[in-house]
């Protein structure tokens, strides 16, 4: 019996003793990896990002060994001191008596490392392997390029090394799923961040922003299709190469519409885009009017079809910056032809014997067009902004050559300004100014009347090569203290809103400047309205009267949208 | 016999236990960002269980977010959208119907950047929550609660004016300390059960409120030298009402000598549901 329990008792030491002898590594082989001391370091090395990340994130006297580049500390290998690595991935087998900093690179910590103190990655991620001992905390910073190359400012470091607040990739990225089942950016919310979106993506009239594409109008009847987003955000080194697009088939129209992008980026967010774009779309001008998932809406629900479509079909390239997250320019050359639409459908679900409009004809034709436009966007919102400044210039230019007689220039100036006077109220306004040089083809001229435009007259009852409007609302409800506690207006928020505007064409189109001069107070068509609105300001129902001679209706409107 | 068998299970639960101790790995990892003061940032916070802590960040201008937890209990992810200036974090439990947390505590810690405009959106199903919000710059502040204590407090003033303040607890005791800090315009308060003390020290700008517990007693104070006009909405006699005898009965309301010409004043509307409303004024 006494010999059983002396076997029991080895037997348990031996296994208690396991993890014990597994951590009883052996670190006193010479250090493998070549480092420099912190007071040796080239000074041409020390920039003010690696400054400030030594400042922040290691002691004032710590010791501490610098490498530049990727690094492996081997097994084997033990470090007394401190260790901070620029500029590359550090993989820990062995032993650092002190933290592990590592600047615009990723920490991979494999079961054998053994740390006294802190993991640091800057602008990368930390890989531990089940069994390393930490000490410290593992801690992961962003410090982005606009903060890093604010403080470079000021140092004297080189073009060539501002490359070097790019991180690398990580060569870990996808290779084992040891690596990625971790706990950062995980590939579930990955698809989220591709649905980022710029709103500077040209010609997106009729694209919604996910993958799956569906919109209804009279001409196509249900379009369904596939939309590959560009990837923005995965924008992170000096060049950066993207495809996206989308193609999709109408069912009533028969055909298949499709765009394809294909994207250089230069350096990270902030560096301009290059690219080259084939088409063939369904396209309409009155996105700025009513947006496309209104309208199908609107269409599939009671036969109200509010835009105008053409097709357009060719291929283009263009630049695009944002040079600020505010600020945001765009240039483009495009070869495209222009076809009429017919209406192809009469469905909607309710709507009785009413048909949809007839989709008017376009001026067809190949055009070799220039395009601009820069826009300035400091709004608290874009869907319901209570503030900012909302700012677009817009042109295109278009000259006669061999194989197309149009010969016309355009220009549009939209101004939006949103002002919160107190809580619950506002005071917003749009001035949207257009002109033109030459003849201007049908489906570029100015309309105006209607929805979101003039919203007490008919839609689309004025057209023109000119184009003034001014919308003006003043919003209140609810929340406001002027009004709170006032048992009639208590529940509810109202708008109070004034339209005026005129468009019209000019008796010379030589120049853009021309035709200003026919515009009196006298021909403009104004109307006033009040509506009925959530808190938002974006569902409402409108009541608009013409403030114009003559007799005229009421025009009651019910939207979900904003008209600006 | 019996004294072999159990000598051979000792080994074997040692060995057993051991080995069940290793598998439970406790992750603590910090994720820290930083911004250029006077930056946007929207900061969304989904957590299924833990003791949240929310504090300013003594260094000005970076979000700093710590996590403890054991591996087998739950997840995590932190999105960073730069260009739309937003971070989400989302830590979720993997398995509600097996409570094998462990004996370790699981804790969020988020320390804010003050000077970085924030518009902050949290929603938290269970657990402690705990924050010391002032002396940031929030622009909104959006909280909604399932189960647990929430203590929030602003000790200091918010440097800019808040748009407004949400705050949705469904159960469990809910503290607000010198709310009035906040510089709010705006504010909802609604508690689902449970005890809810309001204290609007601090207010120095006209402001809204509106206040609504179902079940549970609310203690509402306001300084004497602001401006109170209010409105009760019982419901039926099940609310015990107490208001204090300065404020004045004008039509459906009761309002404070000071009110009037007061631009340090409070509109406040309370629903107290079932259960006692008490409002000090002093």
């Amino acid at each position: 019996m006494k010999a059983l329990n002396f076997l029991i008792l080895i037997i348990v030491f031996i296994f208690n003793s396991i993890p014990l002898i597994s951590q009883s590594r052996h670190y006193d082989s010479p250090l493998r990896v070549k480092v420099v001391n912190w007071n040796k370091v080239n000074p041409d090395q020390k920039t003010k990002l690696v400054k400030h990340v030594k400042d922040r994130y290691m002691g004032k006297w710590e010791r501490i060994s610098f490498i530049e580049g990727h690094q492996t500390l081997e097994k084997e290998d033990a470090l007394d001191n401190s260790l901070l690595v620029n500029n590359g991935d550090l993989t820990i087998a062995g032993k650092i008596d002190g933290k592990a900093v590592v600047i615009n690179g990723d920490v991979h910590v494999l079961a054998t490392a053994n740390v006294a103190d802190n993991i640091v990655s800057i602008n990368g991620k930390i890989y531990s392997e089940s069994g390393a001992k930490i000490s410290g905390e593992l801690i992961e910073t962003v410090i982005r390029r606009s903060i890093a190359l604010h403080k470079r400012k000021t140092s004297f470091s080189s073009k060539r090394s501002e490359s070097a607040y790019f991180a690398p990739e990580s060569t870990y990225e996808n290779e084992s799923i040891e690596w990625t089942k971790k706990y950062n950016w995980s590939k579930r919310k990955r698809s989220k961040r591709w649905n980022v979106y710029s709103s500077s993506r040209q010609h997106e009239n009729l694209i919604n922003e996910n993958h799956f594409v569906y919109r209804y109008n009279r001409v196509d009847g249900l379009f369904l299709g596939a939309n590959i987003p560009p990837a923005h955000n995965f924008r992170s080194q000096p060049v950066n190469l993207d495809v996206n697009g989308f193609i999709g088939y109408g069912f009533a129209g028969e055909r298949w519409r499709y765009r394809g992008n294909l994207e250089l980026g230069l350096y990270e967010h902030g560096g301009p885009i290059l690219g080259a774009s084939i088409y063939d779309l369904t396209d309409s001008q009155d996105e700025w009017i009513i947006p496309t998932q209104e309208n199908s809406l609107a269409a599939a629900l009671i036969r109200e079809d509010f835009q105008d479509y053409y097709r357009r079909e060719g291929f283009g390239f263009y630049v695009r910056e944002q040079m600020f997250p505010s600020l945001e320019f765009n240039l483009g050359y495009y070869e495209e032809d222009f076809f009429s639409l017919e209406r192809n459908t009469n469905w909607s679900l309710f709507g009785g014997d009413k048909r949809f409009r007839h989709n008017p004809d376009i001026d067809e034709g190949l055009m070799k067009i220039y395009k601009a436009k820069i826009s300035l966007d400091t709004r608290d919102d874009k869907d319901s902004p209570f503030s900012g400044w909302f700012i677009t210039a817009s042109g295109m230019w278009n000259k006669s050559h061999d194989e197309s007689a149009y010969d016309y220039d355009r220009f549009i100036l939209d101004l939006r300004r949103y002002i919160p006077l107190r809580y619950g109220e506002n005071f917003d306004i749009r001035l949207r100014v257009g002109t033109g040089r030459g003849y201007m083809p049908r489906q570029h001229l100015f309309y105006l009347g209607g929805i979101s435009t003039l919203r007490g007259f008919e839609y689309k009852d004025f057209a023109g090569d000119r184009l003034v409007l001014a919308n003006i609302e003043y919003r209140f409800g609810n929340h406001s203290r002027r009004f709170r506690g006032d048992s009639i207006l208590d529940p509810f928020n109202f708008i109070l809103f004034f339209d005026t505007g005129r468009a019209w064409f000019a008796d010379s189109n030589d120049k853009y400047n021309q035709g200003f001069k026919q515009l009196s107070w006298d021909l403009m068509h104004s109307n006033i309205g009040i509506a009925l609105t959530d808190d938002e300001g974006r569902v409402r129902l409108n009541i608009a009267k013409s403030v114009d001679a003559g007799p005229s209706d009421l025009i009651v409107t019910f939207r979900i949208n904003r008209a600006f | 016999m019996k004294m072999r068998r159990i000598a051979l299970f000792l080994p074997f639960l040692l060995v057993s236990s051991s080995l069940l101790m290793g598998q439970e790995e406790i992750i603590r990892k910090r994720h820290n960002y930083e911004f250029t003061p006077g930056e946007n940032l929207e900061l969304e916070l989904e957590i299924d269980a833990a003791e949240v802590t929310l504090s300013p960040n003594p260094h000005e201008s970076e979000l700093s977010v710590y996590l403890e937890f054991s591996e087998t209990a739950f997840d995590y992810d932190i999105d960073f959208d730069e260009h739309n200036h937003n971070i989400s974090v989302n830590f979720e439990k993997k398995h509600w119907m097996n409570d094998d947390d462990g004996e370790y505590k699981t804790e969020i810690e988020v320390l804010l950047p003050r000077t970085v405009l924030l518009d902050l959106d949290c929603r938290i199903k269970a657990g402690e929550i705990d924050m010391e919000l002032g002396d940031l710059s929030l622009k909104r502040f959006a909280l909604r609660t399932w189960a647990g204590e929430v203590m929030i407090s602003f000790d200091q003033a918010n440097r800019v004016s808040m748009r407004s303040l949400s705050l949705n607890t469904k159960v469990g005791e809910t503290r607000l300390k010198k709310l009035g800090n906040a510089r709010f315009r705006h504010a909802e308060i609604n508690n689902g059960i449970g005890q809810l003390d309001v204290d609007f020290s601090g207010l120095v700008e006209e402001a809204t409120a509106d206040v609504d517990l179902d079940i549970g007693a609310t203690d509402i104070f306001i300084p004497e030298e602001v401006g109170v006009k209010l409105s009760v909405h019982k419901f039926l006699f099940l609310s015990q009402v107490n208001i204090p005898h300065q404020l004045r009965k004008r039509g459906s309301y009761y309002v404070s000598d000071n009110y009037q010409d007061d631009e340090k004043s409070v509109l406040l509307k309370v629903k107290p549901g079932i259960g006692d409303l008490r409002i000090s004024y002093h």
